[in-house]
């Protein structure tokens, strides 16, 4: 019998946790992601910008990119499928 | 005297308190609108709505994006966030105050809709007392007077009179009666107020006329119309071409050395975005709806509201909709020899059956000559009119057939029994039609006895209304059963474009076909089973209440006061959503001018542009505000325009299109450099900025 390693089970929870949020709270989920895209946009904003700005911002400002992301992807989709609005 | 003052001044209470409580019920819902699953079906709004969000971030923290250089930070984006608050708010207002009309005109129709008690008729004739609730379609009532009736269905038997005012405000009492088209059909939640009648019910509980209606006026079934759906893509559009725009206009405000900071950045955003008619988009649409609504007609949906303003050529009956519906025995005049009694005797005997409004006109008109029926009515038997025979008549058991009708049809009637057709009527019949009236002629088997003239009357007013549909650019055919010559007549008197005589039922479906070949739009009115294909073929298709259960089915609109002219208002009502429409998409872009040339002077004052600023608003943080609380206060402005409509006159669709563009594309360029300035003022004087 085969036995799982204690990294593989944190995993499988993680997935099933993942999967839960998606069809329990799609919004949640979405929300989750652009917080985790952000540990990587906002260190690439503080690094481009030197120390002119303090790191909060950096992150602030990675936030701000991805809403603004968001809403024009948002809009392409109302442009394209305008009757579900 | 004082009694009606009274009566005056507590309706006006109860009109006042309806209004007050519709207001603070859509304040109230203009609040639980803001909820994010709501506001995302807006697509305009939900930008604002997210703007207004990180205003708030920067209100609680002004750094939060880095440094921005000006005073008071803290409090302009306070007052910042505010504004865009109240921006989102009276745009949910502006729908909520729409809704909250079709609801209460919901309720309305709701209180009528009660469950009560109603007779099952048994196979075996015994009677069960259920619930309304348990009746299913197919089933057999009985009400009698003084009872509702429970469901929608086809009278049986049984004649009695009914009180529809509960749908159609009409407080007369209609006779309803079986078999006829006119009178057999009734609505569930109508009153039996004498006699009795034995049901048929058509429709299953919940699926009836009075359960469509409410779930219409409440905007349950509401969809999006083609109209609707453009303009959304159109504002889409606009909205991501400038979300791309001021999301550029950073780097080159860096590159010049004038950085702008990110609330100057989301109020450029909100002040060109074209959040008025964003806003008011879908109240238009809804008050469309209500308004149709308020002509006591309930549409399927509001593309059928919307295709009214498009039709290019409606397609009317001549009775009841051209001329009165009553047409009723003038005269006889006999041919052949025959005497006035002759024919009026003749007349009698073929009309006894006869319980149309003319065939009673023309029982009327014979018993004041003096003619009496000399037959045991008990053992004749009665012909029906049909569309197909145009005549109506009596067989007695003897043989003999009495028969009135179209004279055509009954020339050949006669001589189809080897009759010879007199030469003095075809000279009675142009008498008649000449002047306008109907020519009926009466045979007794193979002998024609003379004309009866059925006398038209034209409704008055009604050749000013097609002037003005012809203005509008909108075709009227007559379509009427009756011959050339009357028709010509008729259709001269009233002014319509043009006629079509001796039509069946199927020149209706021809008709129709052959303008909708040539790309136009075509709208008729209907009542009977016959019309049904026809007004389903039709763009729209108004059935009358009065009608069969089939032309309602059929129809996309239902008149409920059976008025066939409504139609015509109709046009102008689809006409008046399309223009209200098309006139505030023009003002709320006319508008980013004057936002423009107030914010961008505003936004880069330091690097020499100054010149732009050509309203010389004080400072930028006064010409940001001015923009904005200008923004927000054109929308509940215009609330009662879009809840009303723009004032609609019958001109061409060009002289339309001039008249709008100076009007609504001007005054939307000219309005809002004075309303900012005004803003700017006060603004300066109160020392917000």
């Amino acid at each position: 019998m085969k036995q799982s390693s204690p990294n593989s089970e944190k995993l499988e929870l993680l997935l099933d946790f993942l999967q839960y949020l998606k069809t329990r709270h799609p919004l949640s989920l979405l929300l989750f992601l652009g917080l985790v895209s952000n540990l990587i946009f906002a260190p690439a904003i503080y690094a481009a910008t030197g120390t002119d700005i303090p790191q909060k911002t950096a992150y602030a400002l990675g936030l701000l990119g991805l809403v603004t992301v968001a809403l024009s992807i948002y809009l392409f989709f109302v442009i394209f499928q305008p009757e579900k609005f | 005297m004082s009694n009606r003052i009274a009566k005056l001044q507590k309706r006006q209470q109860k009109k006042r308190v309806n209004q007050n409580q519709l207001y603070q019920n859509s304040l109230k819902q203009a609040f639980v609108k803001l909820n994010p699953k709501i506001m995302i079906k807006n697509p305009v709004m939900f930008l604002v709505w997210v703007g207004t969000i990180i205003t708030a971030l920067l209100t609680l923290d002004p750094a939060l994006f880095g440094t921005v250089p000006g005073e008071n930070q803290r409090f302009f984006n306070g007052l910042v966030t505010l504004i865009l608050f109240l921006t989102v708010l009276f745009a949910n207002f502006a729908e909520a105050v729409a809704e909250g009309r079709g609801k209460a005109q919901a309720d309305s129709l709701r209180a009528t809709k009660s469950d009560t008690i109603a007779k099952r008729v048994l196979d075996n004739g015994r009677i069960e007392e259920i619930s309304s609730t348990q009746l299913r379609k197919g089933d057999q009532v009985k009400v009698v007077a003084g009872e509702l009736i429970p469901a929608d269905g086809e009278v049986l038997s049984g004649v009695a009179s009914v009180d529809e005012s509960a749908i159609t405000g009409e407080s007369a009492p209609v006779l309803k009666e079986p078999g006829s088209d006119m009178a057999s059909s009734v609505t569930g939640g109508t009153k039996v107020i004498s006699d009795e009648l034995i049901i048929r019910v058509t429709s299953d509980p919940g699926k009836g006329f009075i359960d469509r209606m409410i779930a219409l006026v409440e905007g349950a079934s509401r969809t999006k119309t083609p109209n609707e759906i453009a303009l959304t893509v159109l504002l889409a559009v606009l909205t991501q071409v400038f979300l791309i725009v001021v999301v550029t206009l950073p780097f080159y405000a860096n590159y010049i050395q004038s950085p702008v900071g990110v609330v100057t950045l989301i109020s450029l955003l909100v002040a060109l975005i074209p959040t008025t008619i964003g806003g008011l988009l879908s109240a238009i649409g809804i008050a469309g709806m209500d308004r149709v609504a308020q002509f006591n007609v309930v549409a399927t949906s509001g593309r059928a509201v919307e295709a009214c303003g498009d039709i290019n050529t409606l397609i009317l009956d001549k009775t009841g909709t051209i001329t009165l519906g009553n047409r009723l025995a003038e005269e006889f005049i006999p041919v052949n020899s025959h005497s006035t009694q002759d024919i009026a005797k003749a007349a009698l005997a073929a009309s006894v059956f006869d319980t149309t409004p003319e065939g009673k006109s023309i029982v009327k008109l014979a018993s004041n000559l003096g003619a009496n029926v000399d037959f045991e009515q008990t053992q004749a038997e009665g012909i029906d009119f049909s569309a197909r025979t145009r005549m109506s008549g009596t067989d007695l058991p003897n043989g003999v057939q009495y028969r009135k009708g179209a004279v055509e049809a009954i020339k050949g009637f006669v001589r189809s029994r080897g009759g010879q057709v007199p030469l003095d009527l075809d000279e009675a019949y142009g008498k008649v039609s000449r002047l306008g009236g109907t020519p009926l002629a009466v045979a007794l088997n193979n002998d024609i006895y003379g004309v009866i003239y059925l006398k038209d009357i034209i409704k008055p007013g009604i050749r000013e209304r097609f002037e003005q549909l012809r203005r509008m650019g909108v075709k009227s055919v007559m379509l009427t059963g009756d011959n050339r010559i009357t028709a010509s007549v008729i259709a001269t008197e009233a002014g319509v474009d043009d006629f079509i005589a001796e039509a069946t039922p199927e020149d209706k479906i021809a008709v129709i076909q052959q303008e909708q070949q040539q790309g136009k739009l075509v709208a008729m009115t209907g009542d009977g089973t016959n019309d049904a294909p026809a007004l389903a073929q039709a763009n729209v298709g108004v059935a009358m209440n009065s009608g069969t259960q089939a032309a309602k089915e059929a129809a996309n609109m239902v008149d409920l006061d059976s008025d066939p002219t409504k139609l015509i208002d109709l046009v102008t009502i689809g006409k008046q959503l399309l223009i209200t429409r098309g006139a505030l998409t023009t003002f709320s872009l006319a508008n980013d001018i004057a936002k423009y040339f107030a914010i961008i002077p505003a936004m880069f004052a330091s690097v020499g542009i100054g010149k732009l600023n050509i309203m010389a608003l004080t400072s930028s943080q006064s010409a940001i505000l001015s923009a904005l609380i200008y923004n927000a206060l054109i929308i509940p402005a215009l609330i009662p325009l879009a809840l009303r409509g723009v004032e609609f006159r019958p001109l061409s669709a060009n002289q339309l299109l001039v008249r709008n563009i100076l009007l609504y594309g001007l005054g939307g360029i000219i309005a809002p450099f004075i309303g900012i300035k005004i803003i700017d003022l006060i603004i300066t004087g109160i020392g917000w900025a």
